[in-house]
């Protein structure tokens, strides 16, 4: 184990490294033109060229490219993710009080996800070609087709029109704060995003639940007469989690930045709402930053779930 | 008695196929819903490359209806002339879906939106799949360092969330469709070498693969030869479940503006919904052909997975 | 020596034009006329649809019944694009955000009919009244002995120095000075300057009060000093080296309200100011102890009419306007007792040529380019109305809402390119399409190169299709359309180059948004004099500066309108250095128990909160969140 731990951690530096550099190059790859557009925000009274000469010596894109990657891997490395053109605070302390959001709504929807996904996965695999199981897989399709951003215009609709009820938009307040208002500003966005995670659950859920249902031991189990209930529960569930547990680790991306476009539609105020309102305000340090920040973020994260598949799947170390 | 003649007398005859409507009535019982799919996809191709002659109207050609508070004679600033912008008028012979916030025509627009979906999508899955194959056979083939190097790059890519990855190259990068495709393209990369990576390294112990080199076939030939066709199920199926994906991805970019200006479903479906109470045509109708398409695309390929390779079967 | 001035001038000062745009990404979303509150008082129902419901249309005032609470509602006044410094942004929502916490000398009570108020001003007793104009030339400024700086502990702790001092003479004076630095680094920035110049000296001839005496008699000089961003600051807040008041603990000024919360994006919340120098004023009687509120609340506008309307049927927001109006009728509808405000906004679409160089300078091809545009259609798509109720009128050099100085509409609708009656669209067009052959044709003048703005997005989403199919379909030309990403930047930087006398083919022609004004002055002076800073047509008309230096000095209303409307003519008819096109007419809905509300045609009257209450004891006031 020790030495599954190691090698992981081992993989993943250059992953990390790799990580670094895609931003990079991504981020450098016309010069001119993001300068151009940080410049726009940044003229305080400058004409426009000075302007762009001032963002020039502000993001250091004046000096050759190999320096620059070195020293951008240097602040990586230190922790310096960027600062602000607009409000010219670095981004770990603009980020502090974004991250819960974010990842309280990621948690909701995963959440979700698995509340609808396990179930429907379960009957969908015993009960394989049925029409239940057709129709099943055909919500699940549903799921992961229907955009998210359409489903939660919808949902405000029918939760409108049925219930009478609208989210709090006005001022967002926290899980500590104010549990009531926070989880109803949240509904929304976690019930759209998770139907489309419960999607992509079930799928692999049933996939792994067939393959798991096949397996000797199952019919051994079968044989010995024990009901379909226990059997499931017991013997195929447990082993077809595992995967899925795998996928729910992945879905963490989600949690950082992923919600783009219900966070912004529903004002709440995390991590991805940032990106965009910065892309909107043309600081693109900060974009770039939390670009870099999440990909590092993940990359650990990463890590923690390959770690802990391998201490649930006994099978996977000693691959 | 001998009046039979022998087995090897008789006339042998080999097992005809069958008529192709008799393959296609198999499959649509066999897996209805792939039939549903492919169904679906040929009316989207239809519809994108036939757009100049299925769109019944210029996309951005506006339309007019009278207008009630007009008096000739009268001086209204208010209702300068008979006529006034035909908006969010609802479905009728004139116009299958209604007409827009804009006074354009619904249809016109899902028609042509139908070439832009399926081209960029086509074209960034030509990308990713290029891309990834060449890749994921590199890797696989070569294996060691080659291999090590290049799927740590995929890690490092796959790593991202697609719509954060997709919004950083929209800042930095100039917002037209090339780079759109190429954004897009870049983003699949990594999914598409893991499936083909596996493939092939799968197929690199096959007994066939060893004659081959055992004969004195040279790498590439092996690989060009032997391995690559044998991954063309996979990436087929790639293709056309990515598809669907890129579809979303492209519906999204614009539903926050990212995308450049022209005929999108995402952008309909932005502009759409606020319309979505009092005249919901053209977000119901965008939001249902994104939809449509993607589904299609997934019931294909899951029905094209089972076909082709039931050990992939989900 | 002028030369060199006028080149200088016009590459510094001519990107303050452009910076307006910034205001635009909050006007295009059209919240900006609900900026203050919407009707309030009396009135049931819309009002009368006719060329004057921007003057109409206003609520009776009433006296304060119930005091405190928390209004609520969606606007922009969070957003910071520019900077947060009084005297140099240019961002609408911006000046809202200011002009609850900043003081002036005099406020707009009614800005269509520039009926002014006193803010700071008061009379020899200290009273409130207005400054003494001494003669044509001199005028005399007084404060209220009891105007201070706002004084709260987080102040006290900042800003130890300014919390709670008296505001005085001294103030006016460096706030006035600071816009008239030509060594500052933020000079380009001041594009109020313009007015400040108007001004020979300024004496303190003690501590609340103020001697200004002009350089020539200046008819809106009182206009001056109530317009938009006449803000009276404490100048010690001010850095001395980037010459600017660009942080959110600098916000203290002596408004009646004080800068609680300011997060970026997401909201901006200000309490009441208990010791607001005019608390007791008690105008038209309504009642003394102001602000009645105890806060105001502004969320940034979620993206979705749908989270709006949910939002504003709780009672989450005491007002609403909507992307589409169609919902802002029906919400009206649905929901019985709401009032529904209108009001007609006054920043607007503005397209500028470059006419000192061909192709432009060519009047037929100006004049051809301008009938071949279907002003009509282009506001219908620009502003879609809901059924029956049409969203826009049409505009020239002066916005339609602005009725007292604007081309009457009955008059406008003769003008070639704003006429709709039978047979007259099509006699335009055809007539535009001869003058287009004669100036040269397709051949002959080659591709219409146009630039874009971004910002709003409607701008390229919607209104660039059809200027292009409207160009080419009615003149037979070859329209190349670009759209400058960066919302106005690359518009500025192709201009300074043509100044420069660098060949600019990329923004002969551009299109974008405009801030709206309020006075004759700042519609035309800046923009049409020889040298104006914000001439960026490279417009020399030696008549039209007669005429613009004539009614800057006409103190009679009716003389000075005269003059006014000849400028206009002069500027559509006969030399067209652009094309105005039309001004929304915005709706929003308020509930019943907002009272003393005003709409407004643009940003910047926030002050107007200081009048509004809400009354507790009216029905509708029950199940609204606290």
């Amino acid at each position: 184990m020790q030495q599954y731990i190691a090698k992981r951690i081992l993989l993943n530096i250059p992953v990390v490294l790799l990580v670094v550099t895609v931003v990079f190059l991504i981020s450098h790859f016309r010069t001119d033109f993001a300068e151009q557009r940080a410049a726009q925000g940044f003229m305080g009274g400058m004409e426009f060229e000075q302007a762009v000469a001032a963002i020039r010596q502000e993001l250091g894109t004046n000096k050759p490219l190999i320096e620059q990657y070195g020293r951008y891997l240097l602040d990586t490395a230190r922790g310096d993710f960027g600062t602000s053109l607009v409000s010219q605070k670095p981004i770990v302390v603009e980020l502090k009080n974004r991250l819960g959001t974010s990842v309280e709504l990621g948690i909701l929807q995963i959440l979700v996800g698995l509340v609808i996904s396990i179930p429907i996965g379960v009957i969908s695999a015993v009960r394989q070609d049925t029409w239940l199981d057709y129709i099943l897989r055909f919500f699940a399709v549903l799921g992961l087709a229907i955009p998210s951003f359409y489903m939660a215009t919808l949902m405000l609709l029918l939760g409108f029109n049925w219930f009478g009820w609208g989210p709090p938009t006005t001022t967002y307040r926290n899980f500590f704060e104010n549990p009531s208002l926070n989880l109803q500003a949240m509904a929304v966005p976690a019930l759209a995003g998770g139907f489309a995670m419960g999607a992509v659950i079930m799928r692999l859920l049933r996939s792994q639940l067939l393959e798991v249902l096949r397996q000797d031991y199952i019919r051994t189990a079968w044989a010995k007469g024990l009901r379909e209930r226990a059997v499931i529960a017991r013997h195929a569930m447990k082993n077809a989690l595992i995967p899925v547990f795998t996928i729910v680790g992945l879905l963490v991306g989600t949690l950082f930045g992923g919600n783009v476009i219900l966070e912004s539609m529903f004002g709440l105020p995390g991590v991805a709402q940032f990106v965009v309102i910065s892309f909107k305000q043309n600081d693109l340090p900060m974009v770039q930053g939390i670009v870099l920040l999440v990909g590092i973020v993940l990359v650990m994260t990463n890590i923690v779930v390959d770690i802990s598949y391998a201490w649930l799947d006994p099978r996977i170390r000693y691959r | 008695m001998a009046t039979e003649a022998a087995w090897f007398e008789q006339e042998w005859t080999l097992p005809r196929r069958a008529p192709w409507w008799v393959t296609a009535r198999r499959l649509a019982v066999r897996k209805p819903l792939g039939t549903f799919g492919l169904l679906v996809i040929v009316l989207l191709v239809v519809a994108a490359v036939g757009a100049p002659v299925l769109a019944r109207y210029d996309p951005q050609q506006t339309f007019q209806r009278p207008d009630p508070n007009y008096t000739p004679g009268v001086f209204n600033p208010q209702a300068l002339g008979p006529t006034m912008l035909d908006r969010t008028a609802e479905p009728s012979t004139a116009h299958w879906f209604g007409t827009d916030s804009s006074g354009r025509d619904t249809w016109s627009w899902v028609i042509w939106g139908a070439r832009r979906s399926l081209g960029i999508g086509v074209g960034a899955l030509a990308i990713s799949i290029a891309t990834g194959t060449l890749v994921g056979v590199v890797s696989a083939y070569f294996g060691g360092r080659v291999d090590m190097l290049l799927q740590r790059l995929m890690d490092a890519l796959q790593v991202f969330p697609a719509l954060l990855l997709l919004i950083l190259i929209a800042t930095y990068m100039e917002p037209n469709i090339r780079n759109l495709i190429l954004a897009l393209g870049i983003v699949g990369i990594s999914q598409v070498s893991r499936i083909v990576r596996g493939t092939v390294l799968s197929l690199r112990e096959m007994p066939y693969v060893e004659a081959a080199r055992v004969l004195g076939a040279s790498d590439l030939r092996t690989m060009i030869h032997h391995i690559l066709p044998n991954t063309a199920a996979p990436i087929i199926i790639v293709f056309t479940i990515g598809l669907g994906s890129v579809i979303i991805a492209e519906a999204g970019l614009s539903f926050l503006g990212l995308t450049p200006p022209g005929i999108s479903w995402g952008q309909m479906l932005n502009e759409g919904r606020n319309f979505i109470r009092t005249s919901p045509w053209q977000a119901v109708f965008s939001g249902l052909a994104i939809t449509l398409a993607v589904l299609a695309f997934n019931l294909a390929g899951d029905a094209l997975r089972d076909i082709m390779d039931p050990r992939l079967r989900a | 020596m002028r030369e060199s001035n006028y080149w200088t001038r016009l590459r510094t000062q001519r990107l303050s034009r452009r910076r307006l745009l910034a205001g635009a990404v909050a006007a295009g979303a059209g919240a900006a006329g609900l900026a203050a509150i919407g009707c309030g008082g009396g009135e049931e129902g819309p009002a009368a649809a006719s060329p004057t419901a921007a003057a109409g249309g206003q609520p009776t005032l009433t006296a304060v019944g119930s005091r405190g609470g928390t209004y609520r509602g969606f606007n922009y006044d969070s957003l910071v694009l520019d900077t947060r410094d009084p005297h140099q942004t240019r961002l609408g929502p911006m000046y809202n955000t200011q002009s609850y916490i900043f003081s002036k000398v005099l406020n707009y009570f009614d800005e269509i009919q520039q009926i002014m108020w006193p803010d700071l001003s008061s009379d020899a007793q200290g009273n409130p009244g207005m400054p003494e104009q001494v003669d044509n030339l001199t005028y005399v400024i007084r404060l209220r002995p009891n105007a201070r700086f706002h004084d709260t502990p987080k102040i006290r702790q900042d800003w130890p120095n300014t919390a709670g001092r008296p505001v005085t003479a001294e103030d006016v004076r460096f706030s006035i000075e600071r816009q008239l630095n030509l060594q500052s680094p933020k000079r380009a920035l001041y594009y109020r300057r313009y007015q400040w110049e108007t001004i020979d000296k300024m004496e303190v001839v003690d501590d609340r009060t103020l001697r200004i005496t002009t350089k020539r008699p200046c008819s809106p000089f009182m206009h001056f000093l109530a317009d938009r961003n006449a803000f009276v600051i404490p100048g010690e807040l001010v850095d001395p080296n980037t010459d600017d008041m660009n942080a959110d603990n600098k916000m203290v000024g002596s408004g009646p309200f004080i800068l609680d919360k300011w997060e970026t994006l997401q909201m901006l919340r200000v309490v009441r100011n208990p010791d607001w120098f005019a608390a007791d004023d008690n105008p038209e009687n309504m009642g003394t102890g102001r602000p009645f509120l105890d806060a105001v609340e502004i969320s940034y506008p979620p993206e979705s009419d749908s989270v709006v309307e949910t939002a504003f049927k709780t009672k989450q927001v005491d007002v609403a306007g909507f992307a589409d109006q169609g919902n802002t009728y029906r919400v009206f509808d649905e929901v019985p007792g709401l009032r529904l405000a209108e009001i007609g906004l006054t920043g607007g679409l503005a397209t500028a040529l470059l006419i000192d160089r061909p192709p432009y300078k060519d009047f037929r091809v100006r004049q051809a380019i301008n009938q071949a545009q279907d002003r009509k259609a282009l506001g219908e798509q620009m502003y879609p109305a809901a059924p029956g109720h049409p969203r826009f009128m049409l505009s020239d050099a002066i916005a339609w809402p602005i009725v007292r100085w604007a081309t009457p509409q009955e008059k406008l609708a003769t003008y070639p390119g704003y006429r709709y009656g039978p047979g007259e669209r099509e006699a335009d067009i055809a007539d535009a399409r001869k003058l287009f052959e004669a100036a040269g044709g397709r051949e002959g003048l080659g591709p219409i190169r146009i630039l874009f703005s971004s910002i709003p997005p409607t701008i390229p989403d919607k209104v660039l299709p059809q200027v292009v199919r409207q160009l080419e379909q009615n003149l037979g030309a070859e329209v190349q359309a670009s759209v400058d990403r960066t919302g106005y930047t690359e518009i500025i930087s192709c201009l300074s180059r043509a100044m420069a006398g660098a060949p600019a083919e990329g923004c002969m022609f551009t299109w974008s948004f405009d801030n709206g004004f309020t006075d004759l002055d700042d519609w035309n002076y800046q923009y049409h004099h020889t040298g104006g800073g914000l001439n960026s047509f490279g417009l020399s008309d030696a008549l039209l500066d007669q005429w613009l230096d004539e009614q800057r000095e006409e103190f009679d209303y009716e003389k000075r309108r005269e003059i006014g409307l000849k400028i206009q003519d002069r500027l559509d008819l006969e030399i067209l250095p652009g094309y105005r096109y039309f001004n929304e007419i915005q709706r929003g809905v308020t509930r019943p128990y907002v009272k003393n509300g005003r709409s407004w045609p643009w940003f910047g009257v926030a002050y107007w909160f200081a009048n509004v209450w809400m009354d507790s004891t009216h029905p509708d006031f029950q199940g609204r969140p606290g």
